[in-house]
This record gives structure tokens, sequence and C-alpha cells, in this order.
């Protein structure tokens, strides 16, 4: 699990985020929301190493990240950006890219990490493109095949930045579903999501930022009760019960 | 698992369309490389080549011109060729910007002011130039990435650097020149670049960093390509971003700065090369590096060769020749190459 | 039918504006001819004019681009924006107001105090030169800026002149035009004819029958160029009975290739270098020893490549051009000229 005591972080010496205490536990889906420009970005780069902070401690099961190497690090967490360059690489050598942290001073994959990247592979079922080139699929297809990259890194943790942003809506629900999955395997998984319902639908805990700081971290239906998510965003939202099972959905509309 | 097979299969399929390629252009090097030393401006014939190097007779005219005029040049030319290609795919690649080339890091304004700086004050010295030219080169590109380095060494911020630096460097060559007008002709010179004479000793001494430079980026390929992926999963994979980008910068600087030295500016050999391989072999590093090497190697060969021969016993400039044969072609395949596999 | 009317209406428009057009046609004609009239009237009169003065002219000749040149008076305040001409101009006897920087730094000439530099040979300052209201101006056809400033100069009304000299018959002819302006003839007599008698005795002493192949090269820091028979040190070379390899292969360019210059192993190899320093020449002949190209070379093993003084053999050596002539004569027939 990680926790960031105190950490104040952000860019060319301007403070985006501030006063930040959370800990992500162990197989746990957090969803980081917000408002445009609060720092859900920020804080999920920070918590992942990918950005220093100004101050403060981050802790990745009891050791302090920043004592970690680079190598070591990739191998207990990674981070999926929300806008990349898209390569010119087939499907297949993009996820066996997952496993460079594992790889020796050769640098050939070896028959373990084949067989990760396969499994990698199927369970995200992009199995008939492994050899198309990932400039030819669409957003959504792609998005599986970075997520089968993840996969294949085989981390403990996993930082998404807005990983459903821009998808069709089933190809939304479908990664939602993976993340599921992906937390049934044990793996603990931090995302930034736009989409509200989405992001309390699949939660274990939500975490609300406002201006830089933490409004409320707490499980999705605590956060609805306080109402902070009306008042950080200034409307109003209220449950349903839907589908065959009644699950729960959350809505909203404006004031 | 049937897919897999599959999968093994095109791979393996790559792999020898791979080897081949390169085992080709390897055919196609020897080739050149024994075609630039019988061939020349003056006629001699296989027979007296064999011959003359056999006896090894210092005073024979064909054993000098062999010797000193004729293997001096091959090397040269395969050495800057090979060298400058490189330093075109690694700044292609770690720039992600497939107009880069040697120009966009100032090694090019760097060497040139350093060679004009000791024509106008030790004029005629020929070994210093070489030496003088490598160390501009190198302190040119150090200079840029650091003052790229102060906005976050982005790539965007490394190319305007380059631009900024290039233009200031370049003021500073032309008010040496203002001011010591006999420099001019070594500018010009320079400027336009060529192999002619061109001795052992010159080639040596930045030959010794060209095969060993290139040595290193074959063995860092594999990481160019993880940095294709993007700074940030580059990162997230372990990769530490802003060190090897300055490591893979320093290589291109030191590649192109040593084959600057001895050769002058001689073409745009770093910018269609790469483009040229990318078309043959795709964009892994690993293929991308010892083909581009090899193909800049050839062309520059058979570009000196013209240029020694067309108007004999006079020589034209090499860079002449490599944009006369370079541009068209490269025209060419812009036109009927397969679009989507030129950008990225 | 209102249409016909319409267009019967405007053609009777028509009509009225063609008479009004025609009109002012007629009176435009007749002063566009009156004003020919006029303009005719009055060049006859300048040409007439020009015609008288003519004979009162102080001296004309035709310059190297075929222009005359008109004196009116002789010239007191006089320009030149070359070098080599400066000299030439006070071996005539002249004095001068004005000159290029190229006069001090290329050929060491003491000029006065009141001479003033007006910039360099490439980039002379044409305001410079107009402040000192001079009548005569020389100038050379091959820099650029001087076909310019030429023009200005003409609106201006300055007499100017254009001279190319490369060899020494055209040294010659530039003296006598000279001294013909300065009128003095005895300078022309000293710094002219008493150089080519110089010349052609040296000439007559050569035995036509041993002609040795030479090359002669402007070396600069990173390579050499081969010069061709046009060329003023080449054209010294080849009267003293030398056959230039470079000749015997025609060509524009200059880059004359390392194969060729070994398969013809010149006996003599002349280099005019850039730099002028001792250590500048010793470079070069460091370099040279170093190259194993060259090294190998009869004449560099024997001792015969020889780095020649520019003032003799880059820039005009005017009055000094039979010294040229000697100092080659001796190096290639030492038993002749001791």
């Amino acid at each position: 699990m990680i926790k960031l005591e105190n950490i104040t972080a952000g860019y060319d010496k301007v403070e985006i985020i501030k006063n930040i205490n959370i800990v992500f536990e162990e197989g746990s889906i957090t969803s980081i929301i917000g408002k445009n420009g609060c720092g859900k970005t920020t804080l999920l780069k920070t918590a992942s190493d990918l950005l220093k902070p100004f101050s403060g401690h981050i802790t990745v099961k009891g050791e302090d990240i920043s004592s970690i190497p680079g190598r070591q690090l990739a191998k207990k967490l990674s981070f999926l950006p929300q806008i990349r360059t898209v390569p010119n690489i087939t499907v297949y050598n993009l996820v066996m890219h997952g496993r460079y942290p594992y790889l020796g001073f050769s640098r050939t994959p070896q028959k373990e990490d084949k067989v990760i990247v396969e499994k990698a592979i199927s369970k995200m079922g992009i199995e008939k493109y492994i050899n198309k080139n990932i400039q030819e699929l669409s957003g959504g297809q792609r998005q599986k095949v970075y997520i089968a990259m993840v996969l294949a890194q085989n981390t403990d943790i996993i930082f998404l930045d807005e990983p459903t942003t821009y998808l069709d809506i089933n190809h939304q629900l479908e990664i939602l579903e993976i993340i599921k999955k992906l937390k049934q395997m044990g793996k603990t998984i931090v995302m930034v999501l736009h989409d509200l319902s989405s992001a309390l639908s699949y939660s274990d805990k939500i975490c609300l930022m406002e201006d830089g700081e933490i409004a409320i971290y707490d499980t999705p239906q605590a956060v609805f009760e306080s109402r902070e998510i009306d008042r950080v965003f200034n409307i109003l939202s209220s449950q349903v019960a839907a589908g065959d099972e009644g699950k729960k959905q959350y809505v909203f509309c404006l004031k | 698992m049937d897919i897999y097979k599959e999968v093994n299969v095109i791979n393996q399929r790559r792999k020898s369309y791979n080897v081949t390629v390169i085992a080709f252009l390897i055919v196609l090097l020897v080739a050149g490389v024994f075609m630039s030393i019988s061939i020349g401006s003056s006629k001699i014939s296989l027979s007296e080549i064999i011959h003359a190097m056999g006896k090894g007779d210092a005073a024979s005219k064909t054993y000098r011109i062999i010797t000193f005029v004729r293997i001096p040049r091959t090397v040269a030319a395969v050495l800057a060729g090979c060298a400058l290609s490189v330093s075109g795919v690694i700044l292609q690649s770690v720039l992600n910007n497939s107009l880069a080339g040697p120009n966009i890091i100032g090694v090019n304004s760097g060497a040139g002011l350093f060679a004009v700086l000791i024509a106008a004050f030790f004029p005629v010295g020929y070994h210093l130039t070489t030496i003088a030219a490598f160390v501009g080169a190198i302190l040119s590109a150090l200079f840029v990435y650091f003052i790229a380095k102060k906005t976050g060494a982005s790539r965007m911020a490394i190319v305007l650097s380059g631009v900024a630096v290039s233009s200031f460097i370049g003021a500073m060559t032309d008010t040496v020149i203002t001011l010591k007008p006999d420099a001019v002709m070594d500018r010009a010179a320079f400027l336009i670049g060529g192999f002619s004479g061109i001795s052992m000793e010159r080639v040596s001494f930045a030959g010794g960093f060209i095969v060993v430079a290139v040595v290193l980026s074959l063995i860092l390929s594999y990481d160019m390509n993880i940095l294709a992926l993007g700074d940030e999963s580059a990162k997230s994979l372990g990769l530490n971003v802003a060190a090897i980008r300055f490591l893979y910068i320093v290589l291109a600087a030191i590649l192109a700065g040593s084959a600057i030295s001895f050769a002058g500016l001689v073409g745009f050999v770093g910018l269609i090369v790469p483009h040229v391989s990318r078309l043959l072999v795709g964009y892994d590093n690993r293929i991308l590096i010892p083909v581009s090497a090899l193909l800049g190697s050839i062309f520059t060969l058979i570009c000196d060769l013209l240029a020694r021969v067309l108007f004999a016993p006079y020589e034209i400039p090499v860079g002449i020749i490599m944009s006369f044969l370079g541009g068209p072609f490269f025209i060419y395949l812009l036109i009927k190459g397969r679009r989507g596999q030129l950008y990225d | 039918m209102k249409n016909n009317c319409r267009k019967f209406n405007n053609l009777f428009r028509g009509r009225i504006k063609g008479r009004k057009i025609r009109g002012a046609a007629k009176l435009f004609n007749m002063l566009l001819i009156i004003s020919l009239f006029t303009l005719m009237i009055a060049g006859c009169q300048a040409k007439a004019e020009q015609g008288e003065d003519v004979s009162h002219d102080y001296y004309s000749f035709t310059d190297s681009l075929g222009n005359t040149v008109n004196f009116k008076d002789k010239p007191q305040r006089v320009v030149s924006l070359v070098g080599s001409y400066a000299e030439t101009w006070i071996l005539a006897g002249g004095d001068l107001v004005g000159v290029t920087n190229d006069v001090l730094s290329e050929r060491n000439i003491d000029i006065s105090d009141d001479t003033k530099i007006v910039g360099t040979i490439k980039e002379p300052n044409l305001e410079e030169i107009i402040d000192l209201s001079p009548d005569f101006v020389l100038l050379s056809p091959d820099v650029e800026s001087h076909l310019k400033i030429a023009d200005t100069l003409k609106i201006m009304d300055i007499t100017f002149a254009f001279f190319k000299v490369e060899h020494f018959e055209e040294y010659l002819s530039m003296l006598k035009i000279c001294t013909d302006i300065t009128e003095k003839e005895e300078l022309y007599e000293k710094n002219g004819l008493e150089v080519k008698k110089q010349i052609n005795d040296i000439l007559a002493r050569i035995n036509e029958e041993n002609n040795p192949e030479i090359l002669f090269i402007r070396a600069f820091s990173s390579g050499a160029k081969a010069k061709h028979d046009d060329n003023m040190a080449c054209k010294i070379l080849n009267d003293l009975g030398t056959v230039n390899i470079a000749s015997k292969h025609e060509s524009l360019l200059e880059e004359l290739s390392m194969e060729t210059i070994i398969q013809e192993d010149p006996e003599y190899i002349f280099v005019v270098t850039m730099g002028n320093s001792e250590k500048a020449i010793q470079a070069l002949k460091d370099g040279i020893q170093n190259n194993p190209a060259w090294s190998g070379l009869s004449s560099v093993k024997n001792d015969r490549y020889f780095v020649l003084p520019k003032e003799l053999f880059h820039y005009k050596p005017n009055a000094r051009w039979g010294e040229s002539y000697e100092y080659i004569a001796k190096i290639l027939y030492p038993d002749i000229f001791e």
C-alpha cells in the first residue's frame, strides 16, 4: 500500500497540491475526482514517483519511495498516462515492452516473459490483434492493449490517468469491468476519473479534491452522503437502484 | 495457443528478412569498398594494383595512390556515412522528430566555428582543424543540452535551444570571417564538405570515437524503443528518461562531431538515410541502427566515387553529388512510399 | 418592347460617349506630339553643346568595360577603390585623397595623413567617397559593389574608370593611361618600360628546350586549389618555359585530384598561401611533410616545393613585376641566374 505524508508538489516551483495525507489500501480501487485543474493528475504522478514532491514523504509498503531504484520501483508500481505518443509497433511487441523492468542486459525476452505477455493478452481479450500495428486500432482497442502492457508489467500497484476518457460507452464499461478483475487479482488501483457515476459505482474509496487539497476521502456512499460532491461541483446528486439486481447507481443534475 | 505460434512464425519471418537485408547491405558495402579502391581519376588496372600492393614498394606511384589517396578516402567515406546516419537515427528517435538531424543539436555550427577560428588564427594547421572541429561540435551540443535542461530538457526545448544556439554561433563565425577574410576559403570548403586530401592520420583520431559510439548505440538500441513510448510510460517502466536522453544526445554529438571534423558538412546523410532505412526495416532501433549505418556508408562511398570520377582529374565536392542523388530519390520515395509507415 | 427601347438608348449614349472620347483623344495626341518635338529639340541642343565640349577635353580613353572616360580637366582629387590601382596611380606620380584599407594591410604603402581610408575593397563606403568630392575614381569590374557604386557616380557626374589587371601587359597599359593623365612620361619609362625590359632580358636568357612540369596551387588550411594559365603567377611560370600540369586538363574546376598530382609528379610545386607569417609557412611545410600523399612526391623529396611570397605572386606586383620573373627564374635556372 502507498502512504503519502504532508505532500506538497507542483511544477516549476508552483504548488499545485498541498497538505496531502492519504493512504491507498492494498487491494482497493481508489478514484480521484474533482474539478479541472484541482490537481488530480498531479497527485497521481506524485504518488507514482513520476513527479518529485517539494516536501513530504511517500512510502510503498513501508519503504521510502525515493530510496527505491527506478528498475525496482517499476516492478512495484506502474503508471498509464492519458495522452501518449502512439509508436509504430505491433500489439504483441507493445505488451512485451511491459516486461522491460525484468529484462536482463541482453534485453532478450525469456520464456517466462513470453508466458506473462500471453496471459496479459488473453486477459484483455485482444488475441486477434496481436500482429496488428497499434496505429491501426481504434481508441478502445488501443486502450486495452496499453492495459495489457501494464498487466504484463505485473506490478502490485497500478496508476491510471483517465483510462476511460474519449472511449465509447461500451468500451468504457468494459475497461471498468477489467479494472474490477484486476482488483480481484489482488492489485491496488488508483485512478483519475472524470465520470462521477463510474467513479462512485466502481470504487472502494473516493478521493475528492478541491483546489489542490483533499476535500474528502471515504467510501462512495459516505462521500455521497456528505454532500461534498454537491458543494464542490455545485450540483445535486442522488441515488437510484438500477438493473435487475437493483445495483446502486448515482445520478447528478444541476441545482 | 495457436495464435502465438503465428506470432512466432511472423517474428521468424521478420528476423530472416532483417538478416537478409543486413547481409545484402554488407555485400554491397564490400563491393563499394572494392570499387572505391580500384577506381579513381587515374586509370590503374586491377592487376597493377594487386602487383603494386603485393610488392609494397613505397616508391611506386600506384602503391602511393592506393595507400595514401584511395584507401584513406574510402575509410573516411565509410566512417563518415556510418556516423552521420546513426547520429540521425538516434536524434530522430530520441527527439521523436523525423526531421531531426545532427544540425538540430548545434554540432554543425559548433564544429564550423572552431574550424574557422583555427583557420583564422593558426593558418594552415591541418591536424589542428580536425581536433578543433571535434571539440567544437561536442561543446556546442552540450551547450544546447544544458540550455534546454533549464526548461526541463523536453524534446521541444532541445530543438528550440538548438536553433537558438546555432544561429548565435553562426553569427560568431560570420564575425570571425568578416574580421579575417582569409578564413573564408576554409569556411566555403567546410560548408560544402568533402574527403579530398584526407590522410589516415586525420581519420583515425575521429574514427576511433565513431566505432566506439556506434557500438554503444547498438547496445542501447532497445532502450531507445522504450523511449518511443513517451516520457511518462518510459519512466514508469523504470527507464531514467533524463539521463538516457542526455546520453543519447552525447552519443549523437560524438558521432556527428567526429564525422564533421574530417569531412565538413557532408549533405543530409543524417536526415534521409534513417528514413530510407525505416522504409526497409521499420522502426525497431535494434535493426534500424545497423541498417542505417550500412546504408549511410554505402551511399557516402558511392557519392564520393562519383565526385572523384565524373570530372576527372578534377573533383567536385561530395555534398553536391549527395544532394543531387539524395534529393530526387527522397522525393520519389515520399511520393511512392507507403505513407502510413513514414509518419508517426 | 421596353427592352428594345433600353438597348437603343444605350447604343445612342455610347455613340455620344464615343464622340467625346474621340475628341479627347485628338487633344491628347496633339499634346504628345508637341512634347516629343520639344524634347527632340532640347536633345539636339544638348548634343550640340556636348559636341562643342569634345574639343576642350583634357584627356579621354576607353576603360576595361569599354566605356569612354572623359576628363575635362586634370583630376586633382583621386580616389582608388583597389589597393593595387592606388599603387599604380602613385607610381604614375599621382596623389590620392582616398584609398581602401588593403593599401595598408596588403601592400604596406606609406600614405600621407591627408589620404582617407574609405572602407574595404569589397565594401567601400559610398558616403565617405562622395564626402571627399573626388573628380576621378578607380574601380574594378570584378567587385560587385564597385559596379553598383559606378551607377551612383554616373548620376553625380563624377568621372570614374574600370581597370582590369591580371597580367603584366595590362599593368603596362594602365600605367600608360595614368602617366598620360598625370603628365609624367618619365615615370612610365621608369615604372613601366624598364620593367618590361627587365622581363624581356630574363626571358631572352632562357633556353626553350628544357620545359619542366610544374604545379601552382593556392593553399589554405584544409585544401588546395590548382590554378590555370589565366592566373597571373601561372602566366609568369608559363613565360619562363614551364608546363602547368593543370593546363593539361582544361576545366572550370580547380580541385585537382591527388591521384593526378602523384601520377604527373611535377618537377616543381609552387604554392601561394594566405598566411604570411613565418609560422604559417612553416606550418604549411610541416603539414606537407606529415602527409604521406604529398611527402612522397619527387618535388617535395628533392626540396623543390616552394612557397612564394604573396606580394609578388598573389597581389599584383606592379612595378615589381620584373622581380617576380627574376624570383622564379632563379629557382628554375640557378645556373643561368645566380
